[in-house]
């Protein structure tokens, strides 16, 4: 891989694999460092890629097992709970603040296929080939996501009026 | 749920355009490496035996190194974690390796894939056959200034899961490398025990260095 091409890469890329890492570690220097090992993990693949779609989906699978990894390192920073963090987005509208904060308060798991589903538009069988998980268990995450979502934001919504 | 609600708000999460910088410098970075006279390193007297004790092909310069800056290279020394290689122009290279060890067999994001002369993804043939072979030749000089072309043979056994893959030299170095439940460990045998499919490591002594079993783990 050329380095423009690469440079091209991270551009392109780059904040899809930290959004992937940052929603199942919840932590932005974890995240970062999944973004940074990813690539690198690119840059050393002399593209193989048959296209734009097969080199993203190669690279969400490489940045899904890299957060694994940073989970089972023994040089783990713990998941720091969200009201410790300081580094969470700031955003426009107190509603996307509201959503950002119940979704990164469900389970890891939860967080990834929602992230996957609804922002990066992938359907339960290819989020289940992205995450090396069974059909089934993707979509019973998903299900019981929506359900904690969908009470925790209307609980959310209700009490800010 | 909102999808709309959803992506205007995730939108937001960005990188660091920092993290983004240091990661194109990584790139930048791994492109040198350190240049020096192999000068008090290449002590006469170290047989050829000895200097491949730890056994480095050219497919696994390559991708220690990321590339092209060390193609048309040969090994011309070995140590115990580092190296010196040699272009035809008399550029030298002096590399140190990073690992613990250099895997000639990795397992990158599900696929099993096999560092020789070049990459090669063995995981539909392991699993298949249970079993992969290949053969490919290596340049390798002596300090007296000899080439010698060596076969390399590799033979992996097992499954994607667990598997053992053993590299031989040929000339009685054999490095294998067994993953099993997710931990990787690595042997070096030396001596005609190394030529056979098995057996017990021997120490050798050569010029002052000896090369015996080294077993040790990743840091995983």
């Amino acid at each position: 891989m050329t380095d423009s091409q690469f440079e091209k890469a991270v551009e392109t890329y780059g904040d899809t694999i930290f959004r992937v890492a940052y929603s199942y570690l919840k932590n932005r220097s974890d995240a970062e460092d999944v973004m940074q090992e990813t690539l690198l993990k690119l840059y050393q693949e002399d593209g193989r890629f048959e296209s734009e779609e097969h080199r993203k989906r190669w690279l969400i699978r490489v940045a899904v097992n890299q957060c694994k990894s940073t989970l089972r390192s023994t040089w783990l920073r713990r998941t720091v709970p969200l009201e410790e963090q300081t580094d969470t987005p700031v955003f426009d509208r107190p509603e996307q603040s509201e959503l950002f904060d119940q979704v990164m308060a469900l389970p890891k798991n939860y967080r990834l296929v929602v992230y996957l589903y609804y922002y990066e538009g992938y359907q339960a069988r290819e989020i289940a080939e992205l995450t090396h998980r069974n059909l089934s268990t993707v979509q019973t995450w998903l299900m019981r996501a929506r359900g904690q979502l969908q009470r925790s934001l209307k609980e959310a919504w209700s009490r800010n009026g | 749920m909102d999808r709309m609600l959803f992506q205007e708000t995730f939108s937001q999460l960005h990188a660091s355009d920092g993290a983004k910088q240091e990661v194109l410098q990584m790139t930048e970075n791994r492109k040198h490496s350190r240049r020096r006279l192999a000068g008090a390193a290449r002590v006469a007297g170290i047989a050829a035996a000895a200097m491949m004790a730890l056994v480095v092909t050219a497919g696994a310069i390559n991708v220690a190194t990321d590339g092209a800056f060390l193609e048309g290279f040969t090994i011309l020394w070995v140590g115990d974690k580092e190296f010196v290689a040699q272009n035809e122009a008399g550029d030298e290279v002096y590399m140190v390796s990073a690992d613990d060890g250099i895997d000639f067999v990795t397992e990158e994001d599900g696929r099993l894939m096999l560092h020789a002369d070049r990459e090669i993804d063995i995981t539909d043939a392991l699993t298949e056959n249970g079993s992969y072979h290949y053969e490919y030749e290596v340049t390798v000089s002596s300090e007296d200034g000899r080439e010698d072309t060596e076969v390399f043979t590799v033979d992996v056994t097992g499954s994607t899961e667990e598997w053992t893959a053993t590299q031989r030299n040929g000339i009685g170095v054999a490095v294998t490398i067994t993953s099993e439940n997710g931990e990787v460990s690595r042997d070096i045998l030396v001596g005609a025990e190394a030529m056979d499919a098995e057996g017990a490591a021997t120490d050798m002594e050569s010029g002052g260095k000896s090369a015996s079993v080294v077993e040790y783990q990743t840091a995983e």
